[in-house]
């Protein structure tokens, strides 16, 4: 059974039900729409570009077991389950990744979104702040008291 | 009475001005046109009642508004006089306009209908929007009802496609740490170790926010001081003497917490720095990296402070090289001096006997494994003589000084 999306600039694409319903914001929506099932869904906070990348990937994990989400500050010891693709699709889309994330959450697409927010969190852990704000362009919009305030909480590497 | 302010008006449409332009850029060139015509033609209309607007208005509540108990000291009730007149206005106008509006007019035509209709317009956002005055918006939204471009508040209105473009349009434009939501920073932050996090924290106040709000803090706090929540049913479950700052409080203790396993480390005893947290190098822990083409900080930087237990099972996990001069033999005292090995612990390591009262040695390699297991690692063995009191000492200080500011 095929489904269709509508991107928020008007592309439609058609997808297999089981590849879409790898968003659990669709799978809800199929749900409840099952009667009129013409139309496409439209996905107003994802851009066509996104779209696609996002449909590559559930094509290629069409058949993955749902991974429980569980938000606990232990999964920094678990080792991620990554396999060759999912490393490739990181590194060919790394420009877009952060966009990725966004569709991800707005489409609730659990592994896509732990993916790249695993990614987001390797980027961001090497870096030093100056570097971050060079990479993302982020003002850095800290007063002068505040940068007194936090200049001892910088300590904490420096023993 | 004054219309209303010139400068809140220009300030406002400058505003107003720059929402177009940004959504002018993302147009096909068919709506362009329509809309530069659109254009052209408010801006005639507005061009003919805009100086004598002043004199008109004034002019009008006047011949409206029957003056009678009407006192100038008392401002209030001069406004609220006003304001009537203008709502009514406001409502025959709009009502009266909407029929020669559909058929397009010369201007001269409806300058006499225009300076009136143009009075209401500029006056009423000002009384019926009272929590969000922007005349121009609701000025420009009437203009547009007929073109079906309706111009809302893009920040509110979720209807209309043009808004939701020009919500995106900028949206995009906003910085990274701005346009995550904080639940996927969190998310992201997941798999930060809390150096790593105190470093990202300094990036901007949104990221700072962030980090600072993250439950983490609670947990480090509750398991590595082992106070257990009081399951307190009146007020609190937890324990109602928590630090206000969390997150810096955290901070200040961080010389005796680690950061994998959140233990608490006692450092008061003197010569138990190995037990404490030491720097252990990032990659050696089960996090394998993604994309290794941002690797910017340097080593030293990215290295995570882990208790003795941690950086045992670290090291056991991912061994460290011998060193090229380790395959020979010692004594038991230099065993003893080079890798603080207990009598107990050299017991059972390959051992040569000398004979002619030469005494017996042991073998390097075999005791520096058994040391690195005992201290966790070289950075342990390295440990053992040096004193805790420098660290204990900045420590205290960091935690007094948040005494001093958060009590």
């Amino acid at each position: 059974m095929k489904v269709t999306l509508e991107s928020s600039d008007g592309q439609v694409f058609t997808v297999d039900k089981e590849v879409a319903e790898l968003s659990v914001i669709i799978k809800e929506m199929l749900v409840i729409e099952q009667a009129n099932q013409d139309h496409p869904i439209p996905l107003l906070n994802v851009g066509a570009v996104e779209l696609a990348k996002v449909i590559e990937y559930c094509e290629h994990h069409r058949n993955d077991p749902t991974i429980d989400d569980d938000e606990d500050y232990d999964s920094r010891k678990k080792p991620i389950e990554m396999d060759d693709w999912d490393k490739q699709f990181t590194i060919v889309n790394k420009e877009m990744m952060f966009e990725l994330i966004l569709a991800a959450n707005s489409m609730q697409v659990k592994p896509l979104l732990h993916l790249g927010c695993r990614y987001a969190a390797d980027i961001v852990k090497r870096m030093s702040p100056t570097e971050i704000r060079d990479l993302f362009q982020i003002d850095d919009d800290f007063t002068p008291e505040e940068q007194d305030k936090i200049e001892w909480e910088k300590q904490w590497t420096k023993l | 009475m004054q219309p209303s302010s010139p400068f809140d008006e220009t300030s406002s449409n400058i505003e107003l001005g720059l929402l177009l332009l940004r959504l002018l850029q993302g147009l096909e060139p068919g709506e362009l046109e329509r809309i530069t015509a659109l254009a052209a033609a408010s801006a005639q209309k507005q061009r003919v009642p805009a100086s004598p607007s002043a004199q008109t208005t004034a002019e009008q509540s006047q011949q409206v508004v029957p003056d009678s108990t009407n006192s100038p000291s008392n401002p209030t009730a001069e406004q609220d006089q006003h304001i009537m007149p203008d709502l009514t206005q406001y409502r025959f106008n709009s009502k009266a306009e909407r029929m020669p509006r559909a058929v397009p007019e010369p201007a001269e035509v409806q300058s006499s209908k225009l300076s009136l209709s143009h009075f209401s317009l500029q006056r009423t956002p000002r009384q019926t929007t009272a929590p969000d005055p922007e005349p121009p918006v609701s000025d420009l939204n009437r203009q547009n009802q007929l073109d079906r471009i309706a111009f809302v508040d893009p920040s509110t209105c979720k209807g209309c496609t043009c808004c939701v473009i020009l919500r995106q349009r900028l949206e995009r434009e906003k910085p990274i740490d701005k346009r995550l939501p904080v639940e996927v920073w969190s998310r992201i932050f997941q798999y930060l170790y809390p150096s790593q996090l105190s470093r990202v924290s300094l990036v901007s106040k949104t990221l700072y926010d962030v980090v600072d709000r993250l439950d983490l803090w609670l947990k480090v706090y509750l398991q590595g001081y082992l106070e257990v929540p009081v399951p307190n049913i009146d007020t609190n479950i937890l324990k109602p003497d928590l630090p206000k700052r969390l997150m810096l409080y955290v901070f200040a203790r961080s010389f005796s917490i680690c950061e994998q396993c959140f233990r608490f480390c006692d450092g008061e005893t003197p010569g138990r720095l190995p037990f404490m947290p030491l720097p252990v190098g990032e990659r050696l822990l089960l996090t394998p990296n993604v994309d290794e083409s941002h690797t910017r900080v340097s080593e030293s930087k990215t290295k995570i402070h882990l208790c003795l237990n941690c950086r045992r099972a670290v090291y056991e996990a991912h061994p460290e090289v011998a060193p090229a001069d380790v395959f020979g033999f010692s004594t038991k005292k230099e065993l003893k001096e080079m890798y603080h090995l207990g009598d107990k612990s050299i017991q059972g390591i390959t051992l040569r006997t000398g004979g002619n009262g030469e005494p017996v040695k042991y073998f390097q390699w075999e005791a520096l494994k058994r040391a690195r297991q005992l201290h966790g690692g070289d950075i342990g063995i390295e440990a053992v003589p040096k004193s805790l009191s420098k660290s204990m000492k900045i420590m205290n200080g960091r935690i007094f000084r948040y005494r001093l500011k958060y009590g």
